[in-house]
């Protein structure tokens, strides 16, 4: 069994060309990440966005190896998951946890939430009854559940926002360094959303985590996040921070993505859409070259024939595009 | 309320009732049921008879009436104390073959359900085999081979409701395993076995008892016309379905030796079907 | 809002739809539960309504109410009053409403998935509703289907007409449940968070063509969303819903511009904005929703409201009208303008 020996120097999660696909039968493959590099330090979060179909959610289950990808690398504070055997990525897997997106179906239904919330802690031999309790509570506490309420109710008497609070009480009981968030509010209303996320921003300075924070929304994601990556049909093709990326977007799908969405003030109409309607329904047929040209504007010939590699425009600001929108930097 | 008391309390308490007195047959104050009086063949329910005095067990000055609450059958035999004892074989084979079922489909199909595959086109496979063969073939293969007793019905019987089971425990199992809670169970670093123990065998538990509690009905009536085909346990041990198999040649003059253990197992499975349904609506929905 | 800057509701001479009163019990185990409590509105032809809300509001009880198709136990209030073309709902047929649904009145559901027949080709799904409630002759059908779904923006229509629902995008789904309500030509569209399940981008392009649609035929349009910003880009009139009820309703700019309910503030006040500044945190609106089985006494947002005073919790405040007579909000206290 191979020793878990962690770096404190470097990103604490970094992925080196992660490949994911699957295979349907009848000799078609699913190709849902390909390519995929980026690292994230201690303590910071990144947003990754994308539409569906954009391979996000299977990059997130590549990442804590279930499955594992198909090729590349996942480093968890310099230890190569892709590499160990299971009885070691056993022993490590309390360092990475995730929330997921629906927060009903992520609790067991016949389990208490008291015994939900302390099952990390029993799984990694921990024996004390008391001061399990006592951990459970003030987890609970922590996340805004009031113990002496909940600690006995089975998940079905409990809203999504609050199923979703025990979710993230769950995976924080083992002290994780990655905390990966699966769409974590996107089956939520408005209200119920605020709170999670106000609720994330918290334990992320209290418990020192390092985030990847998954969404389609563009508007959460810009709030919660440091950097941000945009991903489409299973590449990134922008990655900068956050700040930057909104006011000054190069790669088209971004732009096309920031116009898209509607803002809550009446006549507030951006320019016309950047897009041509043209529907992409799987990652199995993909276009050859620049998978966004088929929907670009600016397509060129060179798009077709040749796929770009991320290049860094500016300090931080990668994007993947031969003709990126330069003119955006200069604002 | 109303209909409480008829899905639950009158359906429970019918079962209750007869697996008490199957329990209880041996203090019960009943002829014994093979004691066959043929002075009084074919007698309709409530006949009272003076005792004969050769039966008691010391010559007692006097005589002592006897009531045959049920009758007799055709032989003079106590219709209640034959029922009452017919219950036991048909509450044993209705009680255990399901269980054997039960442990064995019910743990087949959570293996087959989560790790889907090969194992589980391999389970699936074997229960397409079992639920093919003939049943009949196989009790009366069982019986040749280690004579017709309670035991290898039971064990027949029991081994051809695996594959119900299974169906019903992977059907179960398929909607849990894709749930984010496996995910994060997983996560936590917790082993596939431990996962199909802990996580989704609890919440697989109550579907399949539930189920097991029609299947019982069915092992019953399928007990029941096994005796009357002559496959169950053999005579003198009454049994129901033996007996409306022997009540049906006097049927046209004695029609209660045969309706009345009909009445019986009748009772006894819808009272077992009606309080499966209960259940089964009353159970929390996964 | 659309492209006119609208700041007028539907003028009370002939509306398309006139609601009053409309309330809605439902028997369940639990109790009688009233989903939506005395609500009232006007519908033009052209315009568009939007009602925004967050789940368990009442918005798509609603719409199903509209078009008479509640849930099992449900039933509607007799007092309420319903007309659509001059003609009260409730005193129709079975028979009667069924020519109306389909042919004059429209909906279109929230999950594509589930609102088409997975088994059926999508053209035979569009063709069964064009041959029922127009007189499209047999042969002609196939080229109408292929029409509608043009109209709805699907490109190569003829390619996708005998595909199945599960062969096609999110996307793709939606636009052929759209063709399907709006084939017929129907006077009211009921859009019930059409575009909730689908990507941003298609987002966009549907409700563009929704608004296009309507300029080019005058019919009108409810759209129920739980986005605010939707319903900001893309009506011309807005109810918000809290608890059943209606507690503000106005003209597109005017309710943005000058809210009156602290619902409706904060409902905004909890949307991400891509203009705010990273690291403030979210405004939220603390606690849970009323239990529809058991509403409370008086407001039923006077638990969570910021500016609840006493009296909010004894009395349930009306429905009123400010001055001009186009704004309504139902509070005793509410936002002064410019307040926030």
């Amino acid at each position: 069994m191979t020793e878990f020996h962690p770096t404190e120097i470097g990103p604490v999660l970094e992925l080196r060309d992660i490949h994911v696909s699957f295979n349907l039968g009848r000799r078609q493959t699913v190709h849902a990440v390909s390519g995929v590099s980026f690292g994230i330090d201690r303590q910071e979060t990144l947003g990754l966005v994308g539409e569906s179909g954009c391979g996000k959610s299977s990059l997130a289950r590549a990442i804590v190896q279930l499955p594992p990808p198909t090729s590349g690398h996942v480093l968890l504070a310099g230890c190569d998951l892709t590499a160990m055997d299971a009885g070691a990525l056993r022993a490590i897997r309390s360092r990475i946890q995730m929330v997921f997106q629906d927060p009903v179906s992520s609790l067991n239904p016949g389990r208490r939430i008291g015994r939900s919330i302390a099952e990390p802690l029993r799984v990694m031999g921990v024996n004390d009854k008391a001061g399990i309790t006592s951990r459970v509570r003030r987890m609970m506490a922590a996340v805004g559940l009031d113990p002496g309420q909940h600690e006995d109710q089975f998940p079905g008497r409990l809203s999504g926002g609050q199923c979703q609070r025990v979710s993230i009480a769950r995976a924080l009981m083992t002290r994780p360094d990655v905390l990966i968030c699966d769409e974590p509010v996107s089956a939520m209303d408005v209200s119920v959303q605020a709170q999670i996320l106000n609720l994330l921003n918290t334990i992320k300075t209290d418990f020192g985590l390092a985030m990847l924070f998954i969404s389609h929304d563009l508007a959460v994601v810009k709030r919660v996040s440091d950097r941000v990556a945009v991903m489409y049909l299973g590449t990134v093709c922008e990655l900068a921070p956050a700040d930057i990326l909104y006011t000054r977007p190069a790669h088209p799908y971004t732009a096309a993505l920031l116009n898209a969405i509607p803002q809550p003030l009446p006549g507030n109409r951006r320019s016309t859409d950047s897009t041509v309607p043209y529907e992409i329904s799987s990652s199995i047929g993909l276009p050859s070259g620049c998978r966004f040209h088929p929907r670009c504007r600016q397509m060129k010939a060179l798009c077709v024939k040749q796929s770009p590699l991320m290049s860094e425009i500016e300090n931080g600001h990668h994007v993947a595009c031969h003709f990126p929108l330069l003119e955006n930097l200069s604002k | 309320m109303i209909s409480r008391l008829l899905t639950f309390w009158m359906p429970l308490t019918w079962l209750l009732f007869v697996t008490i007195c199957a329990i209880t047959a041996g203090w019960l104050p009943l002829p014994a049921p093979d004691i066959m009086d043929y002075d009084h063949q074919n007698a309709s329910p409530g006949t009272m008879v003076i005792m004969p005095k050769e039966t008691t067990a010391e010559a007692v000055p006097g005589a002592r009436n006897q009531v045959y609450w049920l009758g007799t059958d055709s032989m003079g035999r106590d219709m209640l104390s034959r029922i009452i004892i017919g219950a036991r074989v048909s509450l044993t084979v209705g009680g255990t073959a399901p269980l054997i079922g039960l442990v064995i489909g019910g743990l087949l199909g959570l293996v087959a359900g989560y790790f889907r595959g090969f194992t589980e086109s391999i389970i699936i496979g074997c229960m397409d085999v079992i639920l093919a063969f003939p049943g009949l073939v196989l009790l009366l293969a069982m019986g040749f081979y280690f004579g017709t007793n309670l035991w290898t019905l039971i064990l027949s019987l029991g081994f051809l409701s695996i594959p119900a089971f299974c169906r019903v425990s992977r059907a179960v199992t398929l909607q849990l395993a894709n749930r984010e809670f496996v995910l994060a169970a997983k996560m936590i670093g917790c082993t596939n076995c431990s996962i199909m123990v802990r996580e989704i065998l609890p919440n697989i538990a109550i579907p399949l008892c539930v189920y097991g509690l029609i299947i019982m009905a069915l092992m019953i009536v399928v007990e029941g016309v096994l005796s009357f085909l002559g496959l169950s346990v053999p005579p003198p041990t009454p049994s129901w379905g033996g007996m409306i198999a022997a009540g049906r040649e006097v049927l046209g003059e004695a029609p209660h030796v045969c309706l009345i253990p009909a009445a019986v197992l009748f009772l006894t499975v819808l009272s077992l079907n009606i309080l499966g349904d209960t259940l089964r609506g009353w159970a929390r929905p996964l | 809002m659309k492209d006119t800057m609208s700041t007028s509701i539907t003028a009370a001479a002939a509306p398309l739809l006139q609601v009053a009163d409309l309330s809605i019990r439902i028997n369940t185990p639990k109790g009688l539960v009233r989903p939506v409590d005395s609500v009232s509105f006007s519908l033009a032809s052209g315009r568009t309504l939007g009602i925004v809300g967050e789940s368990g509001c009442g918005k798509s009880m609603l719409c199903r109410a509209l078009i008479r198709l509640l849930p099992a136990g449900g039933h509607i209030t007799r007092n309420a009053k319903v007309h659509f073309n001059g003609v009260d709902m409730g005193a129709l047929s079975e028979k009667s409403l069924r020519l109306i649904r389909g042919r004059d009145m429209a909906m279109v559901f929230q999950n594509p998935m589930t609102a088409l027949n997975p088994v059926m080709r999508v053209g035979k799904q569009i063709g069964e509703n064009l041959r029922l409630h127009t007189a499209t002759a047999r042969k002609a059908v196939r080229d109408a289907t292929v029409n509608c779904l043009h109209q709805v923006g699907m490109v190569h229509p003829d390619r996708y007409v005998d595909c199945y629902p599960h062969q096609l995008s999110g996307g793709m789904r939606q636009r052929v449940a759209i063709a399907m309500a709006l084939c017929c030509r129907p006077q009211l569209l009921i859009a019930d968070e059409p575009t909730t399940a689908l990507d941003v981008t298609v987002q966009a392009e549907i409700l563009r063509r929704f608004n296009r649609l309507q300029g080019e035929s005058g019919m009108a349009i409810i759209l129920i969303t739980h986005n605010l910003a939707i319903a900001a880009n893309h009506t011309d009139e807005v109810a918000v819903m809290y608890g059943g009820k209606i507690v503000e309703h106005a003209p597109t700019g005017v309710l943005f511009s000058r809210m009156r309910h602290p619902y409706t503030r904060s409902l905004m006040d909890a949307v991400p904005r891509l203009d705010a500044v990273a690291g403030e945190p979210f405004l939220t609106i603390e606690g849970q929703p009323p239990d529809l089985s058991n509403p409370p006494a008086g407001c039923c947002f006077a638990d969570r409201c910021r500016y609840a005073r006493p009296l909010c919790r004894r009395a349930a405040p009306p429905l009123t009208c400010s001055n001009n007579d186009y704004h309504r909000f139902a509070c005793f206290f509410p936002l002064e303008e410019g307040e926030g």
